[in-house]
């Protein structure tokens, strides 16, 4: 019974207490009456984070591109004396736009090739170096130049067998 | 929900919701934003509710936290405000309307705990097993809480009645 009588003095407190119209329309105009549909924050953020890992990937995927395109592998004809490599070097070094010129023994390479790729195959198989008619110059060529036009340069010189770049396979 | 359901949900419950966040909310501004941030949850809400009370104890339950939220931050802790003063209030000649405005004043006083319970029970007609549910609560613990609110609300008001 008094209980009752609480409630009701309770819910008589109460009367008139009721949420403005400003209020009520902020939330109307931020939901149903929204022109656009709002979504949760983390959501909002799912495409521009998507753009900008798209964006950096292609980015460094270009940059590793550029950096590998500025080599080129200049492989000579077989049986070319010490003394004829020595005149391509000269004249690779005085070719506008090549910035190094290094040597690469067939031995070298081969040694490379079985510490990136034989570690676990046994190398005993093979006599001899396979590789050994791949002794070549590493050209590092200038930023600015175009490394096609540089490697079609590069192939007309005397004793040179075939020039390689970045995207093609060493024979 | 379509927005024909959350403008139904609104109609049936916001005075409710407010209700809540005015009695926990230590003035009619924080209030306001409790309850227009319990709506934007209801509006970005997936679940499917069972049915409209199902709806009613989901909007309590996430006023009350709203409400706990909104006093749990540094910078409501550390800042005194100037609360807002209603003249009608002050004034105790005994009438029927001045009585029910010391309702609210008293509610208010209360300790946080004490007074969602208090709520529940007088204005929501909750039953103490309902409330327990709806605030995650022991049964027994809603039971203390109810009997010492009621024991306050006797102290702060003399127009309450003594229910032992």
């Amino acid at each position: 019974m008094m209980k009752d009588k609480n409630r009701q003095l309770y819910k008589a407190g109460f009367e008139g207490i009721e949420v403005s119209k400003e209020s009520m329309e902020k939330v109307l105009g931020r939901t149903v009456y929204s022109k656009r549909k709002t979504g949760h924050w983390k959501m909002k953020l799912v495409i521009p984070v998507c753009v900008v890992m798209v964006l950096l990937s292609s980015l460094s995927v270009g940059a590793v591109n550029f950096y590998q395109s500025r080599f080129l592998k200049v492989f000579f004809v077989e049986g070319i004396e010490k003394s004829e490599r020595a005149s391509i070097q000269k004249k690779l070094l005085k070719t506008d736009g090549v910035v190094q010129v290094t040597f690469e023994g067939g031995d070298e390479a081969w040694e490379a090739f079985q510490k990136e790729y034989l570690q676990e195959i046994d190398i005993s198989q093979f006599k001899e170096n396979p590789l050994k008619n791949s002794d070549c110059f590493n050209v590092r060529i200038a930023n600015d130049v175009d490394y096609k036009e540089m490697k079609a340069e590069l192939a007309k010189l005397q004793g040179v067998r075939l020039v390689n770049d970045y995207q093609d396979k060493e024979e | 929900m379509t927005n024909e359901e959350y403008l139904r949900i609104i109609d049936l419950y916001a005075s409710n919701i407010y209700k809540i966040a005015f009695c926990n909310c230590k003035n009619k501004y924080d209030a306001e934003d409790v309850f227009q941030n319990v709506l934007l949850k209801l509006y970005h809400e997936n679940r499917k509710f069972e049915t409209d009370e199902h709806v009613k104890r989901w909007l309590i339950r996430v006023t009350v936290n709203e409400c706990h939220n909104i006093w749990s931050s540094f910078w409501k802790r550390k800042v005194a405000f100037i609360t807002e003063n209603r003249p009608e209030a002050a004034y105790t000649d005994g009438t029927e309307s001045t009585r029910c405005l010391n309702v609210v004043q008293a509610v208010k006083q209360l300790p946080e705990k004490y007074r969602n319970v208090i709520h529940l029970f007088y204005y929501e007609d909750y039953s103490v097993k309902e409330i327990s549910k709806i605030l995650r609560l022991k049964e027994s613990t809603v039971q203390t809480q109810l009997m010492r609110g009621r024991n306050l609300m006797k102290q702060l008001l003399e127009v309450w009645n003594d229910e032992r």
